[in-house]
């Protein structure tokens, strides 16, 4: 089995463009965009539930669509217009999904909500908030541990017919 | 405060943690931080006879590979049935089930202690093992007390067919 | 992760020269291969990123047929209209496929070369598995094999293949376009996966340095009038137990042709050739006959200690997606 383990890290200069902002970073080409983001940059809104595409916690959107930061390479991502949930509002507001969650009660300890909050907003924009049932089968990729499950339907469900969300 | 019972109140900790600013510990600020991970036993049951640190230690950014042979005693917790722990990490060369740590990677950033645990070659003499809780309950250890309920009615529960227990 | 150097694909043909290297594996949405990567199953020391190539995401739907870029997103050919009217089977297992980040994520190509779920060959210890290490043993065979296939399976390797779409098109008569270090070719879908036979760790046909660029489907009435029908443990975010891809060209409440393919049950999409022939001229409403049809195809199952079940369930999930398709269920 060939290895690299003499091998110096190969890393790769790139600039993330994030929450409208332009970062210039040296990331390990095996960097996900999750550790960059939460290591390099701070922005720890995002979380790492299982690192393996299963759990949804680590949902960003990339060029407007939600995409999974743990199975992207920074690397990927040069030049491409990410959003985390830092940056669905302006700093001091809450976006009216964000208000929505506190509304209906759609957390507990918290650790998911961010991920859903960027698949709810996905969810409503790509059209799929029309039923009860359509929202838990478009939002099925994120998981909640504490069941907040009624309450995350019923908050996605009241921002659904809200304009420009 | 007393006008609260029986209203919807939304909680308080609501807006930070919508907004990604509630920090949870692995997202605590720290400078200098290094990174471990677990390597872990691919045996049930045995006995630790061999490391093989050669590959891993020369891995890049690895600054020290933790074993039982290298890890300070840990004092164990056995006063309180609830956090008990009779099995505590690196402290000698037994594996009791599959998956325990068995040796531990620190290095200088996640991606390197990634690649270096795999190369932590470990040898077991293995042990047979059983997997089948209900055909050792004989020689399980009693609890003194577990929550209020003496060791001769957990027992007596245990062996007595229920809907649960198939 | 083994460390890797990575690079940016500016034309086809780079692309090709680069993937033809020793080591050397291509990268579209990634939401398999990081996965891969992380598990220790592949150790490429170079990464090929192909999104920058042009032309590869196209979505055409005309007269003639289908024609999938590689490089489109399962969510895109999932919503495109005309892919729902024309060729619903294929929308319907994309929807039904993963998670809604991962349809974003994940190429048509990409898909089809997923690897399967079996737990043996994706833990992350290395177990006895020759997919992961040719000759070290199947891990299933005497272990849990409630997951593996009824069909196609060999004393080597009992895993199935987990793409819904690949059912789909395998059940429709795709065709891949793929291009390699020797050109350009063509691969009849039924032809691109292989079965496991003496050597489990090669999965489909193609060589070193061929990349997938497109898959077409011809247009007809079997397209028109399919359906995906995926029977799971959940109702989303989960692989199939078993899955039918079904497309038919019914006259009155008669079947004049129908097609087939079962997922979830073998190493690759299974058609159901004899089953196939002998639903000409059974009427959609009779139930009996259309088990009946089923038996010659069926009579070649051999289920292992724990996936008996299948059996029955893949025959009960053939006839019910043949009546939702022909709008009798």
């Amino acid at each position: 089995m060939a290895t690299n383990s003499l091998m110096p890290s190969a890393t790769t200069a790139i600039t993330l463009r994030v929450n409208g902002q332009t970062h210039r970073l040296d990331v390990d080409n095996r960097g996900t965009l999750l550790d960059a983001l939460r290591e390099s940059l701070t922005f720890t809104g995002t979380k790492k539930g299982c690192d393996r595409g299963e759990c949804g916690s680590c949902t960003v959107h990339i060029e407007g669509r939600s995409a999974l930061s743990c199975l992207t390479l920074a690397v990927m991502t040069e030049g491409k217009e990410i959003t985390t949930i830092e940056g669905l509002a302006p700093a001091g507001a809450l976006h009216p999904v964000q208000a929505a969650f506190i509304e209906h009660d759609g957390f507990q300890c918290g650790y998911c909500t961010p991920g859903q909050i960027m698949s709810a907003v996905a969810c409503i924009r790509e059209g799929h908030a029309g039923s009860d049932d359509e929202i838990r089968e478009f939002m099925s990729g994120n998981l909640c541990r504490c069941s907040a499950y009624p309450q995350i339907v019923s908050a996605v469900r009241a921002c659904a017919t809200v304009k420009g969300i | 405060m007393n006008g609260a019972i029986g209203e919807p109140v939304s909680r308080v900790d609501g807006p930070d943690k919508v907004s990604g600013r509630a920090r949870y510990t692995a997202d605590t600020p720290l400078a200098g931080v290094l990174h471990a991970v677990i390597v872990p036993a691919t045996r049930p049951k045995a006995t630790i006879t061999e490391f093989d640190l050669t590959a891993a230690s020369v891995a890049p950014g690895v600054i020290r590979i933790f074993t039982h042979r290298n890890t300070p005693k840990l004092a164990s917790v056995r006063d309180y049935v609830l956090v008990s722990q009779h099995l505590l990490p690196l402290q000698d060369d037994r594996v009791l089930h599959e998956g325990q740590p068995v040796a531990l990677v620190v290095a200088d950033t996640l991606e390197r202690a990634t690649e270096a645990a795999p190369l932590v070659k470990v040898s077991y003499r293995e042990e047979p093992f059983d997997a089948d809780f209900l055909a050792g309950v004989d020689g399980a250890e009693v609890a003194l007390d577990f929550l209020g309920s003496p060791p001769r009615s957990a027992r007596a529960m245990l062996r007595r067919p229920g809907p649960r227990l198939k | 992760m083994q460390t890797f150097s990575y690079a940016r694909a500016a034309t086809l043909a780079d692309a090709i020269t680069a993937a033809a290297q020793a080591d050397t594996m291509v990268i579209a949405g990634g939401t398999e291969l990081l996965n891969w990567m992380k598990d220790g199953i592949v150790l490429p020391q170079r990464i090929v990123d192909l999104n920058a190539l042009s032309g590869l995401d196209q979505i055409v739907v005309d007269g003639n047929g289908l024609k999938l870029g590689a490089l489109a997103r399962m969510s895109d050919v999932a919503e495109h209209d005309a892919v729902k009217r024309d060729y619903p089977a294929i929308s319907q297992a994309l929807f039904k496929s993963a998670s809604a980040q991962i349809r974003n994520m994940a190429s048509m190509g990409g898909n089809l070369m997923q690897r399967t779920r079996c737990p043996y060959f994706r833990a992350e210890v290395e177990l006895a598995c020759n997919k992961r290490r040719p000759g070290s043993g199947c891990s299933a065979l005497d272990g849990e094999d409630r997951h593996a296939a009824i069909f196609g399976a060999s004393e080597h390797c009992i895993a199935t293949h987990p793409s819904d779409v690949a059912v789909a098109l395998a059940a429709l008569d795709a065709l891949i376009h793929v291009n390699g270090p020797g050109g350009s070719r063509e691969i009849p879908f039924a032809d691109f996966h292989r079965l496991p036979g003496d050597a489990p760790n090669r999965e489909t046909q193609l060589s070193h340095g061929e990349i997938i660029t497109s898959i077409e489907v011809p247009a007809s009435a079997l397209s028109k009038r399919s359906h995906y029908l995926k029977i799971r443990e959940r109702a989303s975010y989960e692989f199939a137990l078993v899955s039918a891809a079904v497309g038919l060209d019914l006259q009155g409440g008669a079947i004049r042709e129908a097609r087939i393919a079962l997922g979830g049950v073998a190493p690759k999409p299974w058609r159901l050739s004899a089953a196939e022939q002998a639903l000409r001229g059974v009427s959609l409403s009779d139930t009996a006959a259309l088990r009946n049809a089923l038996d010659t195809d069926f009579s070649q199952a051999k289920p292992g200690r724990h996936n008996g079940f299948k059996v029955e369930l893949a025959r009960r999930t053939v006839i019910r997606a043949l009546q939702t398709a022909g709008g009798v269920a």
